[in-house]
Parts: structure tokens; C-alpha cells; sequence
């Protein structure tokens, strides 16, 4: 119980999302930088139509630039941008575990060029998208409680 | 809510899209739409079990660069027997294992020198005793990997010549039963 009132507390939240936000800008910024490295790194992993790995490293880096500094700011978009990162981290979970699943000796890409790699770069990055995955659910869930604590004030100023 | 939620999240992609597209369209070196992947070659006189002979970076037959930058997208690849037969037996050629040091630590192909290829400045001292023009093989552990190819690109950056590409790497060789360390 404890747990889920620090969880909930606002200044909590407020971290998250700082943490969650900043996190994704800074990835973002070597893949907008060196989108051809980061076109290897979707490469590595082998999942993806090789054709569409240029338009996907083009393109990945914006949203996750924008979904970041959407939840650092916190005043607009927070349900969006907190879900689009939430689906960028199912599937790069997703990804990283078949990486794993197929023994493939590569690094995650995430935070830096990718290539070759240790496990334990795939397993570190795994656990933390888990946990920024958490993060993304108590705002994604913070949202909710706003808009119905909003709504439950209006009524009773109605009334 | 739901749907102000899915209008959000159209509104982030579709803005990630035309910022993705316009930056590229500005950017100095445009990456291509569309990725084409590495063509790996055999080598010239690989049937006849000739030498090798001279690679030319600047020849577009073999090694066109990408638009971005100084990324190749075609090797010359070389076959097990070639690499054995013909190289490791005679001693006529240079082996660098591109794995990371502690996959080299474990076991490597015999008398292969390790340049991890993300660490190439970091070893730069293990490349002074090889001319521009020797024979260098490079492998990692498999067709599947890229580290070699990655290796290749620096060497051939380098001013190396005569740089080929192993394909099989490690798994192949030991599945030969060639001689490791």
C-alpha cells in the first residue's frame, strides 16, 4: 500500500516522467545525428524488412524525440506521447528478447551506435525499458485519475 | 478520452514523420530512402585459386559508397579453402578477429590478432607492423555478423589494400577443425 501512494505521489510522477522524457530525448539525439548507424542497429537485429530500415531510422528518432520533450513539458500531449513510448518499448522488449531468443551478438542501439555486442548490454537494456515501461503505466494511469478527479469536481460545482 | 488519446498519439507520428523526412531532405548527405544491403562478393580468381590480388576502394565495381558517408556496401568475401588452403597454410596473410576482446580471450583462430571493430583507434598500435599492402583476412563469428564487415570499412578507410572478407568466420572454422588458441 505504501508502494503505490509513493508510486502515485506526484512528485513521483513528476520524476517519471522527467526521467522517462529526458531518457528518450537523449537516445533520440545520436540516432537524428547518425541515422545510418542507427539504421545498422535496426539491421542487427534482424526483424525488420531490410528495405525499410533507412525510413524507420529516419523517422523513429523524431518520435521519440517529440514524445520525450512532450513529457518533460507536461502541459500537452502527455496520453499520447506516454503511449507512443510505451509501444516503442513493447517492441523494442520485443526485439531485444527475440535477440536473445536467437543468440544474436549484437548491442541494443539504444543509447549508442550498435554492432556487436555483450548479453549483458541486451539484458541491461532490457531491464531498463521494463522499468521505463512501469514508469509509463503510473502516468498513463495518472492521467486517467486527473481527468476523472476534473470531471468529479465539475459535476459537484454543478450541483 | 480514448479517442483524444489515439488523436494524440497520430499527431506525435505523423509529426515524427514529416520532421524525419524534411531533416533528411536538408541534411548534407541524404540517407537513401530505401536500404540496399551489402552485396558480398567472391574475390577475383577465388575459382582458380589465384591470389587474391589488389582491392581498389575507389573502384565502383566493387565498392560503392553509400550516399551518407563512408559506409561500403559491398565486400569481397573469401571461402574457407581459400582462407586455409591457401593462406593460413602459407602463412601469406594477416588474421584479425573483429569480436570483442573477451570472445577473442576464449578462443581465436591461430595467430589472429584482435581488433574489435568499434575499438580499431584504442589498438592502433597492433596494426604497426602490417604494411598498406598486406593480405589482411577479417572475420567475426559468423555470415551473420557485422563486426568484420565494420572492420573492413576501417581498414580499407585506413589505406589497406588488400582486405577480404572471411563470411564463415569462427563458427565455420571450427567446424573445419582448423587450428585455433
Amino acid at each position: 500500500m505504501q508502494i503505490r501512494i509513493l508510486i502515485e505521489h506526484p512528485f513521483s510522477l513528476l520524476v517519471f516522467r522527467w526521467a522517462v522524457g529526458l531518457m528518450f530525448i537523449y537516445a533520440s539525439l545520436y540516432k537524428i545525428i547518425d541515422p545510418g548507424e542507427f539504421a545498422r542497429s535496426i539491421q542487427n537485429y534482424k526483424i525488420a524488412p531490410y528495405g525499410l530500415t533507412n525510413l524507420m531510422a529516419l523517422i523513429l528518432p523524431w518520435i521519440e524525440f517529440l514524445s520525450g520533450l512532450f513529457l518533460i513539458i507536461g502541459k500537452c500531449m502527455i496520453r499520447g506521447s506516454t503511449l507512443v513510448i510505451s509501444g516503442l518499448l513493447i517492441i523494442f522488449i520485443v526485439a531485444m528478447i527475440s535477440a536473445i531468443v536467437r543468440g544474436l551478438d549484437i548491442e541494443c542501439g539504444c543509447l549508442s551506435s550498435g554492432g556487436q555486442g555483450s548479453d549483458y548490454d541486451l539484458y541491461f537494456s532490457l531491464f531498463r525499458n521494463v522499468i521505463f515501461l512501469a514508469m509509463c503505466f503510473s502516468i498513463f494511469r495518472s492521467t486517467l485519475f486527473q481527468k476523472h478527479h476534473k470531471e468529479a469536481a465539475q459535476s459537484l460545482v454543478k450541483e | 478520452m480514448l479517442q483524444n488519446s489515439i488523436v494524440q498519439v497520430l499527431l506525435i507520428i505523423i509529426a515524427g514523420i514529416f520532421i524525419g523526412v524534411a531533416s533528411n531532405h536538408i541534411r548534407g548527405n541524404p540517407l537513401p530512402w530505401i536500404a540496399k544491403p551489402a552485396v558480398v562478393k567472391p574475390i577475383p580468381g577465388a575459382a582458380a585459386g589465384q591470389d587474391p590480388g589488389l582491392v581498389d576502394p575507389s573502384s565502383s565495381d566493387f565498392f560503392v559508397k553509400f550516399e551518407s558517408g563512408s559506409t561500403f556496401d559491398a565486400y569481397y568475401s573469401i571461402s574457407i579453402e581459400q582462407v586455409y588452403g591457401e593462406i593460413f597454410l602459407n602463412k601469406s596473410g594477416v588474421f584479425m578477429d573483429a569480436r570483442h576482446a573477451e570472445k577473442f580471450q576464449e578462443a581465436h583462430i591461430k595467430g589472429a590478432i584482435n581488433i574489435p571493430y568499434n575499438e580499431v583507434w584504442e589498438n592502433i598500435e597492433r596494426l604497426d607492423d602490417i604494411t598498406p599492402d598486406e593480405l589482411i583476412i577479417v572475420y567475426c563469428d559468423g555470415a551473420e555478423c557485422e563486426a568484420s564487415k565494420l572492420l573492413t570499412q576501417e581498414l580499407l578507410a585506413l589505406g589497406y589494400t588488400r582486405v577480404f572478407l572471411f563470411d564463415g568466420g569462427w563458427l565455420e572454422w571450427i567446424d573445419a577443425g582448423h587450428p585455433v588458441e
